[in-house]
């Protein structure tokens, strides 16, 4: 097993004889490594809500931000390697702004993506991008005509839709837990609380303001990151709920 | 001579031909880059269909009745103009030209009249006639136009069809701009010809009769009519025989719109213009004059 | 020698020489210059009306170029997706090409986005392709006609290259006899600046309107030498468009 490992995982272009892209595995092995990202989608918006893993108490909680807005109507959440996913927003930015400037209307949130997939499959085939495959994957929210939707991206090019996704390194657990209390009828509060409930559960730190990052996008006001104030009080309100189980 | 008659001494005499005194100011406002460049006024055309056609005796003459600026500017022109008793012409180009160079004296400004070398046609036909007690020859007009046009270099865009009954029999020519003439026994002319000719090249033939030859010439501008976008609405027809002129104005008219807007259901508040359209914003009457009525008497 | 004679019409003496002497002749005192010349004029009226929940769009159906008819029954018309036509006068060559190109956008934006362009956006693609072409424009004078996201009528005229804009009263002209056609329709639907004397402007019924622009297809068919032959109409509303020929005077 470890030698054919070795023979075939050197070229990213190159089958095993059992058909798999060991790198493309390696890559989904990165993002199951990363931090936890939750997405929940309600009839009222998309919650969006990650861990962010601080590996110092001198680091700026601030200057890690793993969700980025990708345009008035939609954000994503990223898994993985922070820096390809940058290249991947960058696209999903660019991809959104020239919707509009064509259309003169908000790009869908499956067109974008799809575009990502596209950029995500990619990879090897031009200047700016890399030449493994990504890294990362993203959980992309948004709200068109066809109402909210949650997304999911890999670094195999694929891309599914979900009323509840959880990756990174807590997935399995949230995955469960998801799969528990998620229901599709929630309101977009019960979604907020959800998540924290969940990332709660499966961080190793305590959950405070600093080390989660919560977004929603709505129909009526479009991306929003949630504030460290709405955020303390949610995360107040999750603490003292499973206090009391 | 003539100078010291006039009331205004400002005015230029004009010795013969057309003013020019405006020209070299026109180029410089057609060349300058001050700011005032412009174009020159555009001319009203004909865009005609003009044939004739001789026949057994006679002489058929037909034209459209359409006139082009910018927009059609006339859909029932008349384009046959008389020149004499027994000649008739139709005119083709720039409208102006056809009817000054052909019509009569009466249209013409003074000083013009006066002159030897834009005396126009007709009107020196009549005067021929009146010093010869003769009627005029179709050949005579012909030669007087050429003259006419080759003088002016084709800057007189007249192009026309001559047709007439003389001592010597009927007589069909040609006359182009610049002054050459073809005498030909079918014949056409203006942006419509090509249209016209191919019904003349399918047609003709020798001796035809009266009813032949109108119902040909009127064949032959229709063609005009419907193919070419310069020529359009009626049909005019004038036949000339020896003791008799028929000026058929309107003979065919295929363009009448009424059919097409009594097709039309439109609703009755489109096109409306009732009493008051023009609103009345504020009223002001300021009396210059009182006219009285009172009856005075005289001192006889 | 100030002029070069291009065809037998034109004169060939010197300047000086002509008569009137007055040494320049305006009509040929600059040299013939041979041009790349790729477009020409083949005419073409687009009128378009938008209602509250239709639109109806009339372009005739001559194929014209100077006085010569090159067709009686071109089609000037492009009905892009169930809810939008698009109709353009200019050089029928480029209209046809900015077709083609506009087509493949349609087709490609259905496969993409799994949805019909909507008339809003093929108002903005076509903006978008028009002054794309800035310094080589199409030569295509476009109406855009259709229902909006909320199913009410929609118009928008176009230059060559790509200004547009909505009609605030809800309709539009363009093509070669646009500036006659144009103030009969302010004076039926003009809402701002003009008298009718009708103290409001009723809102036509879309069979009205049809009938309105049939009637103003052959009011400018009198004056214009481009305009005639037939009349494509096409009346878009909710449930799909409608498409009558109306036939006008051939000369």
């Amino acid at each position: 097993m470890f030698a054919t490992r070795t023979e075939y995982d050197r070229g990213v272009n190159t089958f095993s004889p059992d058909g798999r892209l060991f790198q493309i595995e390696y890559s989904l092995q990165a993002v199951n490594m990363g931090s936890t990202s939750l997405g929940v989608c309600t009839k009222e918006g998309v919650v969006l809500a990650v861990e962010k893993k601080l590996t110092s108490p001198l680091v700026e909680a601030d200057s890690v931000e793993k969700i980025m807005e990708i345009d008035q109507h939609m954000g994503a959440a990223m898994s993985g390697l922070v820096a390809d996913a940058r290249t991947l927003v960058e696209k999903a930015r660019m991809e959104a702004q020239n919707h509009l400037f064509t259309y003169n209307h908000p790009i869908r949130v499956q067109s974008t993506a799809q575009a990502i997939s596209d950029v995500a499959i990619g990879f090897g085939k031009g200047d700016d991008v890399p030449s493994r495959p990504f890294g990362v994957a993203l959980l992309l929210a948004g709200c068109d005509e066809r109402g909210p939707q949650l997304f999911y991206t890999d670094p195999s090019g694929s891309f599914s839709k979900w009323e509840a996704k959880a990756i990174g390194s807590g997935a399995q657990g949230a995955t469960n837990a998801l799969q528990e209390e998620y229901n599709s009828g929630m309101s977009l509060d019960d979604g907020l609380e959800l998540c924290l409930k969940i990332l709660k559960q499966v961080m190793e730190e305590k959950i405070e303001t600093k080390n989660v990052e919560v977004a929603v996008v709505t129909k009526e006001e479009g991306f929003k990151v949630i504030d460290e104030e709405q955020l303390s009080e949610l995360i107040a309100r999750v603490l003292v709920s499973s206090t009391n189980i | 001579m003539v100078e010291e008659n006039r009331a205004d001494k400002s005015f230029p005499h004009v010795d013969g031909g057309f003013n020019f005194e405006n020209f070299k100011r026109n180029v410089s406002f057609m060349n300058s880059d001050s700011g005032i460049k412009g174009t020159m006024p555009k001319a009203w055309k004909t865009g005609t269909t003009i044939v004739g056609v001789v026949f057994d005796g006679g002489v058929a003459l037909a034209a459209d009745t359409r006139a082009t600026g910018n927009v059609i500017v006339d859909k029932n022109c008349e384009k046959i103009h008389y020149i004499a008793p027994n000649i008739y012409c139709c005119g083709a180009g720039t409208a102006a030209d056809t009817e000054m160079t052909v019509s009569s004296i009466s249209i013409l400004q003074e000083p013009l009249r006066d002159t030897h070398d834009t005396g126009q046609i007709s009107s020196q036909l009549e005067l021929l006639r009146l010093n010869t007690a003769k009627s005029s020859r179709v050949v005579t007009a012909m030669t007087m136009l050429k003259r006419h046009l080759f003088n002016y270099q084709g800057h007189v865009s007249a192009a026309l069809v001559l047709g007439g009954v003389d001592a010597t029999g009927p007589h069909l020519y040609t006359v182009y701009p610049h002054g050459s003439t073809d005498k030909l026994p079918y014949v056409t002319m203006g942006s419509g010809s090509l249209a016209a000719m191919s019904v003349f090249e399918t047609s003709y033939k020798d001796n035809l009769t009266e009813q032949e030859a109108i119902d040909l010439v009127a064949e032959a501008i229709k063609a005009g009519i419907f193919n070419d976008l310069g020529s359009g609405s009626n049909v005019d027809v004038c036949i000339i025989t020896k003791d008799k002129v028929d000026m058929k104005r309107n003979f065919i008219t295929p363009n009448d719109q009424g059919p097409l807007r009594a097709s039309i259901s439109k609703p009755a508040t489109f096109g409306y213009f009732p009493p008051g359209t023009t609103k009345v914003v504020s009223t002001d009457i300021e009396t210059f004059a009182t006219v009285t009525t009172d009856v005075e008497m005289l001192e006889a | 020698m100030a002029s070069i004679a291009s065809s037998e019409g034109d004169r060939t003496l010197d300047p000086a020489m002509q008569v009137g002497g007055a040494g320049v002749d305006v009509a040929s005192s600059t040299p013939l210059q041979h041009r790349f010349s790729p477009y020409s004029w083949n005419g073409g009226t687009v009128l378009a009306v938008a209602g509250k929940d239709y639109c109806v769009v009339a372009t005739d159906k001559r194929l014209a170029e100077g006085y010569s008819i090159l067709s009686r029954k071109i089609d000037r018309a492009l009905q892009l997706t169930d809810k939008t036509v698009i109709a353009c006068g200019g050089s029928h060559n480029d209209v046809e090409a900015l077709y083609n190109h506009l087509k493949l956008r349609a087709v490609m934006y259905k496969y993409n986005h799994e949805e019909d362009l909507s008339t809003i956006g093929a108002a903005q693609l076509l903006s978008n392709t028009l002054y794309y072409k800035r310094f080589f424009p199409y030569y295509a004078l476009a109406v855009i006609a259709g229902l909006d996201d909320d199913g009410v009528g929609y118009v928008a005229g176009y230059d060559a290259v790509g200004s547009y804009l909505r009609s605030r009263d809800g309709y539009t002209a363009n093509g070669s006899a646009a500036a006659i056609a144009m103030p009969i329709l302010d004076n039926a639907l003009g809402k701002v600046g003009v008298s009718s004397g009708l103290d409001e402007k009723p809102e036509y019924s879309i069979a009205d309107t049809i009938e309105m622009l049939k009637d103003i297809f052959v009011t400018v068919g009198e004056r214009d030498i481009l305009c005639g032959d037939a009349v494509d109409i096409y009346a878009i509303t909710a449930t799909g468009t409608e498409h009558e020929v109306f036939e006008l005077k051939a000369d």
